[in-house]
């Protein structure tokens, strides 16, 4: 662009109006784009003139009708203690509806923010409804906001790289895909700064959650936990990239607080994610250490696990991925150790541990048609639990059916059952009477738009 | 509920689903003989043209007009933005429907049908689907209209018959809401020459012009000498044979020449015609 006298007086004005910051020069609010320099054609883009603007409505829905017995049931068969894998038969919601609304605006000056809401109804109900209107009846699961927070980006002063946020959300969560569990996180109300830092993406948060049983009971003191979590996160290790994750937490404890109840805690992390072990597809690994209040797996930071003790300690390992065989073979599989050091505040303070298997292949027939197997393995060790070792067996076979459709959000219909075992009578039985073995059929429904 | 029934069911159904399996058969690529095309050049194109803000859809299909381009004949929709904007943005998407989808070729133009600028598939961005829009090819680029005035939207050859894999929605909302990855199997599209596109215009800003109002100069023309005496004599001639009224018309039409003297040669000529 040809510089003449009214460029050259924009980029004065500007520089004046922003001075003090380093990315001034990108943000010249006038800008004349043709003519000569006796009959300049001048336009004026403001920079808070909004260029992009549009809101997203995104969905999902699923629903898991599933009986045992004949009833309907609440339990998840322990899978959160990694007994069997997480899969419909272990999933207790009989219907649930997630809505996220997204707002993403662009400015003149390159600046763009972010709104997002995630609201969601019945994760974690297990009851069936009557059109009567029973659901007012149970107060749990009810319509809930899991999320909703601002992000702002590539403010002039910041940088282009830069982001800041704030509001209630679940940061950075990683979950074991056969397992189901989350591992990682920091969900709560907070704010947080992200930015690049020699190429890779740093971030420094602060994010705060109260314990359920402090929720409305005025009783209770309150002991809100915060984390503040420092991450930096694709550095390249050759066969991946490389997450680190450190938190540091902190809560008061209140008068039902244990004399040795952690007050604070460190959780460290490292997250490998790469291909599938070399192979086509993708996995990922992660190494993480906690204590105190961060024994639950390091980094899992949220409103539970609020009675830790100073000593405990635990180290978890976990590592999973999706190897594409073939364009119709699939193969998932998980790995994850949790070696539960010393945990105290669970009546392990000898130490115990929790170790899992899980393998899912996946064929899929036509574009209309998949079969799916899940089968797990677990074995607990915790002798101050039961004396022998607990393990446990699962398998799951599924046919899927599904639409091709692009739009509204390829609908799946699957029907399954499933046989899991405790291999160890007597020890974690998975008959919800009891018994040692259970079967479960269901089928589970679900869109995602 | 009877676990045996159900599980009966479930793989008589299975093995009847399993059944249907069909294969999609790739259909050859003919390329469209140059015996349709619809003009020789860029300048004979049917041109589209368009408001200052806008938002249309496309559809690319046999009604479509054909052209000739470097790589290949194609179905196309050809368009010329406002004289009334300057800067545009243009968001251009390509909507992905069933199996297909189109992989679009844009080409900007001069006010002389010179081309500009050429896009390639890797600058468009595939964004995932939401309540309301499909998963589609989307591009969003500012030009210039006063010095581009014209593009065109068409399916390459080039493109035809590769395909692309994007992320299944529920991939999507893991990555998005670090969610539990699930195992879906990521839907292809593969690229046609028919398909549905939709193009929005949004003029950034107008375009101004500087009024060129000119005085209009007052050129003083001289009359040639040979001019001037023949009016003259013309004139004289005239009041010698007591025609004054072609005398009077004859100085109206010197007078218009610029012949200043016509005048009082005309009154001298009355005069000496008295005596």
């Amino acid at each position: 662009m040809k510089m003449n006298k009214y460029t050259l007086l924009a980029a004065a004005v500007s520089t004046a109006l922003f001075s003090g910051a380093s990315f001034a020069e990108t943000d010249v609010a006038l800008d004349a784009v043709s003519g000569s320099d006796t009959t300049p054609k001048v336009e004026k883009v403001n920079a808070t003139d909004v260029i992009t603007d549009g809101w997203e409505v995104h969905g999902y829905m699923s629903s898991n009708y599933r009986l045992i017995d004949g009833e309907t049931n609440a339990t998840t068969f322990s899978k959160g203690d990694y007994h069997v894998a997480g899969s419909s038969a272990t999933s207790e919601s009989t219907n649930q509806a997630e809505f996220v609304l997204k707002k993403h605006s662009e400015y003149g000056n390159g600046v763009w923010a972010n709104y997002n809401l995630r609201t969601e109804y019945g994760n974690g109900n297990s009851y069936a409804y009557s059109s009567s209107g029973n659901q007012k009846n149970n107060t749990d699961s009810q319509f809930e906001i899991k999320e909703v927070f601002i992000e702002l980006g590539a403010l002039p002063y910041l940088g282009e790289d830069s982001v800041v946020w704030a509001g209630q959300r679940f940061l950075n969560r990683s979950a074991g895909i056969l397992s189901g569990e989350f591992w990682k996180q920091s969900s709560g109300v907070g704010a947080g700064f992200e930015t690049k830092l020699a190429g890779h993406k740093a971030g420094i948060a602060m994010v705060s959650a109260d314990p359920k049983d402090t929720v409305n009971d005025t009783t209770l003191e309150r002991k809100t936990r915060t984390s503040i979590d420092l991450y930096y996160y694709g550095v390249d290790a050759g066969i991946g990239s490389l997450d680190f994750d450190a938190k540091f937490m902190n809560q008061s404890k209140n008068t039902t607080s244990a004399a040795d109840e952690a007050e604070s805690g460190i959780g460290l992390s490292v997250t490998l994610n790469s291909s599938y072990y070399g192979l086509d597809g993708w996995a990922q690994t992660g190494l993480a250490y906690g204590t105190g209040m961060a024994t639950n797996r390091g980094v899992n930071f949220g409103e539970w696990n609020d009675t830790f003790l100073e000593d405990d300690n635990s180290l978890f390992f976990t590592t999973y991925g999706v190897w594409n065989i073939s364009d119709k073979v699939q193969l998932g599989t998980e790995f994850t150790h949790w070696e539960m050091m010393e945990i105290g505040a669970w009546g392990l303070d000898e130490g115990g541990s929790r170790t899992m298997f899980a393998a899912r292949p996946s064929y899929k027939v036509n574009d209309n048609f998949r079969l799916e197997l899940t089968a797990s393995y677990s074995v607990e060790k915790a002798e101050q639990w039961h004396a022998k070792d607990g393990a446990w067996a699962l398998v799951e076979a599924a046919p899927i059916f599904t639409v091709n459709a692009d739009y509204f959000g390829r609908p799946q219909i699957k029907p399954y059952i499933a046989y899991m075992t405790a291999l160890e009578d007597g020890i974690g039985n998975k008959g919800i009477n009891g018994e040692k073995d259970e079967t479960v059929v269901g089928v589970h429904a679900e869109i995602w738009f | 509920m009877n676990t045996k029934k159900l599980l009966i069911s479930l793989f008589i159904g299975l093995s009847l689903t399993a059944c249907s399996s069909t294969e999609t058969i790739q259909k050859p690529i003919e390329p469209i003989p140059s015996s349709e095309i619809c003009c020789n050049d860029f300048a004979q194109f049917p041109w589209i043209p368009l408001e200052t803000n806008e938002d249309i859809n496309i559809n690319l299909n046999t009604d479509s007009p054909i052209g000739s381009f470097s790589d290949g004949n194609s179905y196309f929709n050809a368009f010329k933005l406002s004289e009334r904007s300057e800067k545009v943005q243009i968001n251009l998407s390509s909507l992905m429907i069933n199996d297909s989808v189109v992989a679009p070729k844009l080409i900007t133009l001069d006010e002389r049908f010179n081309i500009i600028s050429t896009t390639t598939l890797d600058q468009f961005n595939i964004k995932a689907s939401d309540a309301f829009t499909r998963t589609q090819f989307k591009l969003k680029f500012n030009i210039n209209a006063s010095k581009t005035p014209y593009f065109i939207i068409y399916s390459s050859d080039a493109y035809l018959g590769q395909s692309i894999k994007v992320k299944h929605p529920a991939r999507v909302r893991a990555e998005e809401l670090g969610e539990i990855m699930p195992m879906v199997t990521d839907p292809t599209y593969t690229y046609e020459r028919f398909g549905k596109l939709n193009l929005s215009i949004k003029t950034i800003s107008l375009r101004a012009y500087k009024a060129q109002i000119e005085k209009e100069a007052v050129t003083i023309k001289k009359a040639q000498p040979e001019t001037k005496n023949f009016y003259n004599n013309a004139i004289i001639e005239a009041v010698n044979n007591n025609d004054i009224p072609k005398a009077l018309s004859l100085l109206e039409e010197a007078k218009k020449l610029n012949i200043k003297d016509a005048e009082s040669v005309f009154i001298k000529a009355l005069e000496e015609n008295k005596k």
